[in-house]
């Protein structure tokens, strides 16, 4: 309706904003473009010339690098290391919190409130403020290093927001339905597993995929609680400690740093909607 | 009877229901009280005390000073505690101060003040032993947070970072949402934006470590600002050290952040925007209204609610920054140009073992957070009435 009412004058604007918006999504893709084609390019090439002059001589391009990364430097034993640690403690997350979340959005019981409000509010809480009095647990446990111990620990950090997003998502549910089902006899379990959880699978997706990339991408945790062992590094750690080490040459990083990129971005691509939709579930309605 | 059976049942049959409801909260219950509450508490209790290293000579010149006070003369270390009268009013008071607690039993063993001194000493050592050294109560590791050079720097750099980098993402942010809304390939633009919010910090670090780099047939921007100051306008360009620079460090480490961060804002900042009645800006334009009044006078105050949130939300992460600092200087460069204090707190627990000290500059995080908490809780508790 807008562009029938719009005067000519409005057209140079228009124009404008384009060349404007244009130019800036271009400058802002240029620095994963730049690791992208670097990945690509031999390691004599990228200590020469710039990246940005690569299709000058597009015959250049290898696979060198990401063979030599994947197969000789650890980075494809983090990759799997980062996987065994992502899939269960999104998986954790996403059984414990719909259990809590389920509860409170659906029935009354003392202390309700007052229980929500403190479960949610942890979510601004910085972790740091707990690394040291869990890691000394983890260790009298005897579980500091080892992925049990960080699937739990990323289960618990992520538990305020996940419980906060699906309880949004289930209030919206109409109660009447778990009352018909009362009458219908369902017991609570019965309730959630053929009611509730069919239903909030969109919401459950968005959970899922936030906190898969969350804890793919995290590195405080899996520093202090993994303690820096390369059998259980994941990917984010090899990453940070070859970008210190000052043999490892841009070869070498741009590749590894591109396949660290390569799961987040494929789920982000794929299911960018429910990606979204968990952003905005987690801070447009507090 | 029969009415009272009923209501007893009734009784029973709510507290099993009300237990269910507790049973199924009972696992996210624990793990929060375990992972975030307890430790939390705890973190503040480690914040205020102290290691402690305690020589024989220090037991002793203090057990010889609390007799000396005691007895109101001269004692020396080879005096008889036979010729001492109640010994133990003297002696215990400094066994106390270092948490030992003497069996009274033994007492009838010792015989020199110098028995004492080996006692308590021995003690000591055990519960050296045991804890990881003795720990006392002290305001020290608070003191020191305000003296270090390293922690002042950390502090301004957290400063910097609050403002610009809250300022430039949530500008930024807001900026691109009202123009991006206006055009037809708005999900390109989204995308792109978005993008490095997938990735992980780490990623986005090296590829900014990438584009700094001072040789210009690597980093991006040296070859760039080259480019024009040097070929063509003709003057004379210096590639620069971004990183490397104390003047230059900060601003650098900022513009990576608000590249990563802008996309979250933009994305919020959007869903707000469509949440403004199409009539309301058709009513503007209709009125001749300039887009730029419409923006300030009647977007800008509607959405008021969510640029308060995502300004929040950046504050908490700008407070928690991290892996961008550890990642791309690791604090430096000159030891500590870039450091920031969660950077800091992860260096002095991890690397240098001093778990007091870095729970003190935790506890500073953690009062930095909560004004934004209590925000947070409000609106929750608002949230919760309107239900």
């Amino acid at each position: 309706m807008i562009p029938a009412i719009q005067s000519s004058s409005t057209l140079p604007k228009r124009a404008l904003l384009n060349i404007f918006l244009v130019l800036f999504t271009f400058v802002w893709f240029l620095p994963t473009l730049g690791l992208f084609i670097s990945s690509f390019r031999h390691p004599s090439q990228i200590a020469s010339s710039g990246w940005w002059t690569a299709f000058m001589h597009p015959a250049s391009f290898t696979f060198e690098n990401y063979k030599f990364v994947l197969f000789s430097s650890g980075i494809g034993k983090a990759f799997i290391n980062s996987l065994i640690i992502t899939v269960p403690s999104t998986c954790l997350v996403v059984i414990i919190a719909s259990l809590a979340a389920y509860i409170f959005a659906f029935y009354e019981f003392p202390a309700r409130k007052i229980l929500f409000i403190t479960f949610i509010s942890l979510q601004v809480i910085p972790l740091q403020i707990t690394l040291i009095p869990v890691l000394k647990m983890y260790r009298s446990a005897g579980i500091a290093g080892t992925f049990p111990g960080i699937w739990i620990a990323h289960c618990a950090y992520g538990l305020p927001f996940a419980i906060y997003l699906l309880r949004n998502f289930f209030s919206g549910i109409p109660y009447s339905m778990i009352e018909s089902a009362q009458i219908d006899g369902a017991s609570i379990s019965q309730i959630f597993s053929k009611l509730i959880f069919p239903l909030s699978i969109p919401a459950i997706a968005s959970l899922g995929i936030f906190q898969f990339i969350w804890v793919w991408n995290d590195l405080l945790l899996a520093l202090v609680y993994l303690g820096g062992t390369p059998q259980v590094a994941p990917l984010t750690v090899k990453l940070a400690s070859l970008s210190g080490s000052l043999e490892s040459g841009w070869n070498i990083m741009t590749t590894a740093a591109f396949i660290s990129m390569l799961l987040p971005l494929i789920i982000f691509f794929a299911m960018q909607k429910y990606f979204i939709e968990g952003i905005l579930a987690g801070s447009v309605k507090g | 009877m029969n009415i009272k059976f009923k209501n007893k049942s009734e009784v029973i049959r709510k507290i099993r229901e009300i237990g269910l409801y507790y049973l199924w909260l009972f696992p996210a219950a624990v793990l929060l009280f375990s992972f975030l509450i307890l430790p939390a508490i705890q973190t503040i209790g480690l914040s205020f005390q102290k290691k402690i290293q305690i020589e024989e000579g220090t037991i002793r010149n203090e057990l010889l000073a609390s007799f000396s006070e005691h007895y109101d003369e001269k004692i020396t270390i080879n005096k008889n505690l036979s010729d001492l009268e109640n010994w133990e009013n003297a002696a215990l008071p400094v066994a106390q101060k270092y948490g030992i607690t003497i069996d009274t039993t033994v007492f009838d063993e010792l015989s020199q003040i110098k028995d004492i001194v080996e006692m308590i000493y021995a003690s000591l050592q055990g519960k050296d032993r045991e804890k990881g050294g003795l720990k006392i109560f002290s305001l020290e590791n608070y003191k020191n947070l305000f003296t270090d050079r390293e922690m002042l720097k950390a502090f301004r750099n957290n400063t910097i970072w609050l403002l610009f980098f809250t300022l430039g993402t949530v500008t930024f942010g807001l900026l691109l949402a009202t123009m991006v809304d206006n055009i037809r390939w708005s999900s390109i633009v989204k995308a792109v934006v978005f993008i490095p919010m997938a990735i992980s910090f780490v990623a986005s670090g090296i590829i900014w470590k990438f584009m700094y780099e001072i040789d210009i047939d690597t980093g991006a921007i040296n070859a760039f600002l080259d480019m024009i100051f040097n070929r063509i306008l003709k003057m004379h360009y210096e590639p620069i050290a971004f990183l490397g620079r104390a003047d230059t460090v900060n601003a650098a480490l900022i513009a990576a952040g608000i590249w990563m961060w802008v996309g979250f804002c933009m994305v919020i900042f959007m869903a707000a925007l469509k949440g403004i009645p199409s009539e309301i800006r058709e009513a503007c334009s209709l009125e001749g209204v300039d887009g730029i009044k419409v923006f300030w006078h009647i977007e800008i105050p509607m959405i008021m609610p969510t640029i308060i949130v995502v300004t929040t939300t950046m504050v908490i992460n700008v407070l928690k920054v991290f892996d961008i600092v550890y990642v791309m200087t690791g604090g430096g460069p000159y030891g500590a140009e870039s450091e920031v204090i969660a950077n800091r707190m992860y260096r002095t627990a991890f690397n240098f073992n001093n778990f007091e000290y870095a729970s003190a500059m935790a506890v500073i995080l953690l009062i930095a957070v909560i004004p934004v908490m209590l925000i947070n809780i409000r609106s929750f508790a608002a949230e919760q009435k309107n239900k």
